[in-house]
């Protein structure tokens, strides 16, 4: 039995040497030996008088010449491939853990930001939002937010929305699609705390502009800072903050919170007539040029 | 009664896996790339800015790094673009209204980052070598809680002894392909402001300790002891002789965002 199984084990190494690739090289050893097995097993079935052993040297006989078969299992057996699935398995396995690594510390970081500024705000939405929210929104019931403190430096101005942004047409610069979706143009009356002695009534379009872009590559916000605007009446503004306190007609342009890859800007411009139909966003920087004419409504739908 | 077939994967031979190997790892690569925050080679970063900021590109003329950090210096026809690759910001340039300018083709410079880059703005056709002189001058006093330690500062706000230094620096610029030249300047074998000796601040530390901006920020209009800051570069042709120079005034060159 012994001398049988070193006879079988030397046969199947015989057969499977020609495959380099060791992987291959035992699962085809281990599929030859069960086809042997087999062959052995039908021997005994047929012939059930014969002994194991005279059984399975049958058996061995009829699977062939190891030579033979080596060397025609070497040559359809190339190794690169079993190099390669092997390699790319590794790459693939590596991948996985650094990108969940990396992901996984990412998110550590995001939820501890936001864990951070839930408990700045204490749950609430943050009071600039609520202002810039009110202003965007140009409803003319509703209040204008305070904070508890804030009650007691009440500045006694009042704000009237006058005209109303509703969306614009879309345009596209460079990679990005622009579009201002909102907004109101505001009377101003009382003294302002902020800039005292700038004449009264004031007015100023707040409006936010849109923009949607590409993953990875959202526009920098200092690019709104080149934004420029004319009314309907001919009037210029620039956008700068030297204009606050002036009296002068300005632009400012400020970062919102966006969502995936839409960006949300607030550009409020001081100074824009009430008699103005319409305003326009002039944009020419750095070789690209582009405007957007916002019609200022006197109903709001 | 016929079994109910399951949905199940395509069983893939294995080039079918390699290839659906190959494509997850790309995914995934993807994905560590974006993790990592989509890096760049400078050039390309600098490009990636330009979109960002909606601006055609520029031409680029020069890449430097200071600390570690990299600069990018791109060319148009209206200004000179510099571009922060680690701090993701552009600054602008004016262009010299006439003859050749100065600018600085990095970042902030102070005595942790003691290396920084000039660059000239349309250097004269005929330079094929050309020299930057800084001439430094500060008013110095002693402060500090043994009285030991030397800092640059306005005496004016200060009590006590103060005296005047001046330091010279000189370095040799690089031509590059464009035609400019590239300055560098390195403060790297200062002595550490520690072990700097009383009343003999040497010119390196000098240089690490002051930035061009906060020269300009200490100087008081019309002040009695305001710094004194020079840096002129001297274009040569091939004969050696002069063909022009060159002054930096960042204040006055730079464009103000916004």
């Amino acid at each position: 039995m012994g001398a049988d199984n070193r006879r079988e084990a030397e046969w199947l190494d015989t057969a499977t040497k020609g495959i380099r690739f060791g992987p291959d090289r035992a699962a085809v050893r281990s599929e030859l030996a069960a086809h042997l097995e087999d062959k052995e097993a039908d021997f005994r079935r047929i012939f059930p008088d014969m002994s194991p052993e005279e059984a399975r040297a049958r058996a061995l006989e009829e699977m062939g010449q190891a030579e033979e078969i080596g060397r025609e299992l070497g040559r359809i057996h190339t190794p690169w491939l079993g190099y390669l699935w092997t390699a790319s398995k590794w790459t693939l396995g590596l991948t996985l853990t650094l990108a969940l690594v990396l992901w996984g510390w990412r998110g550590l970081s995001a939820l501890d930001t936001w864990r951070m500024l839930e408990e700045a705000n204490e749950g609430k939405v943050p009071y600039g939002a609520l202002v810039y929210e009110y202003y965007l929104s140009g409803d003319p019931e509703a209040p204008f937010p305070r904070q508890e403190w804030e009650t007691e430096v009440e500045t006694g101005i009042t704000r009237t929305p006058i005209r109303w942004v509703e969306g614009t047409e879309t345009v596209r610069a460079g990679l990005y699609a622009l579009q201002v979706t909102r907004g109101a143009l505001w009377q101003f009356e009382g003294e302002s705390v902020e800039e005292p002695g700038v004449q009264s009534p004031r007015y100023a379009l707040e409006c936010e502009l849109t923009v949607t872009g590409l993953p990875g590559l959202s526009l920098h916000p200092e690019a709104a800072y080149y934004i420029s605007g004319t009314d309907s009446l001919g009037n210029t503004y620039q956008n700068t903050g030297q204009g606050h306190g002036t009296g002068e007609p300005y632009i400012l342009a400020m970062e919102l919170e966006g969502q995936g890859l839409e960006q949300r800007f607030r550009l409020s411009v001081w100074e824009v007539p009430p008699e103005a139909e319409w305003f326009r966003l002039d944009y020419d920087w750095g070789g690209v040029e582009w405007a957007i004419t916002v019609p200022l409504k006197e109903e709001r739908t | 009664m016929r079994e109910k077939q399951g949905w199940s994967l395509p069983r893939l031979g294995r080039k079918g896996k390699i290839l659906r190997n190959l494509a997850l790892t790309l995914v995934l690569v993807g994905l560590v790339w974006g993790a990592l925050g989509c890096p760049l080679p400078p050039a390309l970063a600098f490009r990636r800015l330009e979109l960002r900021y909606l601006r055609e590109p520029s031409q680029i003329v020069a890449q430097v790094e200071q600390n570690g950090d990299p600069f990018v210096v791109g060319f148009t026809s209206e200004e000179v673009v510099l571009g922060d690759l680690e701090g993701g910001a552009l600054s602008f340039w004016n262009w010299p209204e006439e003859g050749t300018g100065l600018m600085v083709a990095a970042g902030l410079r102070n005595a942790y980052v003691p290396t920084t880059w000039l660059l000239s703005m349309d250097a004269p056709e005929k330079a094929v070598s050309a020299r930057l002189e800084l001439e430094l001058s500060a008013w110095m006093t002693r402060i500090g809680f043994d009285g030991e330690l030397l800092v640059l500062a306005l005496p004016t706000a200060l009590d006590g002894d103060y005296w005047q230094e001046s330091w010279t620096y000189s370095v040799e610029g690089e031509r590059l392909p464009c035609g400019e030249f590239l300055f560098r300047i390195d403060a790297q074998d200062q002595t550490p402001w520690q072990d700097a000796p009383r009343n003999g601040v040497g010119e390196q530390m000098a240089l690490a300790q002051l930035s061009w901006e906060s020269l300009y920020t200490w100087a008081e209009p019309g002040g009695e002891h305001n710094p004194e800051f020079l840096a002129l570069a001297t274009f040569y042709d091939q004969t050696g002789a002069e063909v022009g120079q060159a002054r930096l005034s960042p204040l006055e060159n730079t464009i103000q965002g916004g």
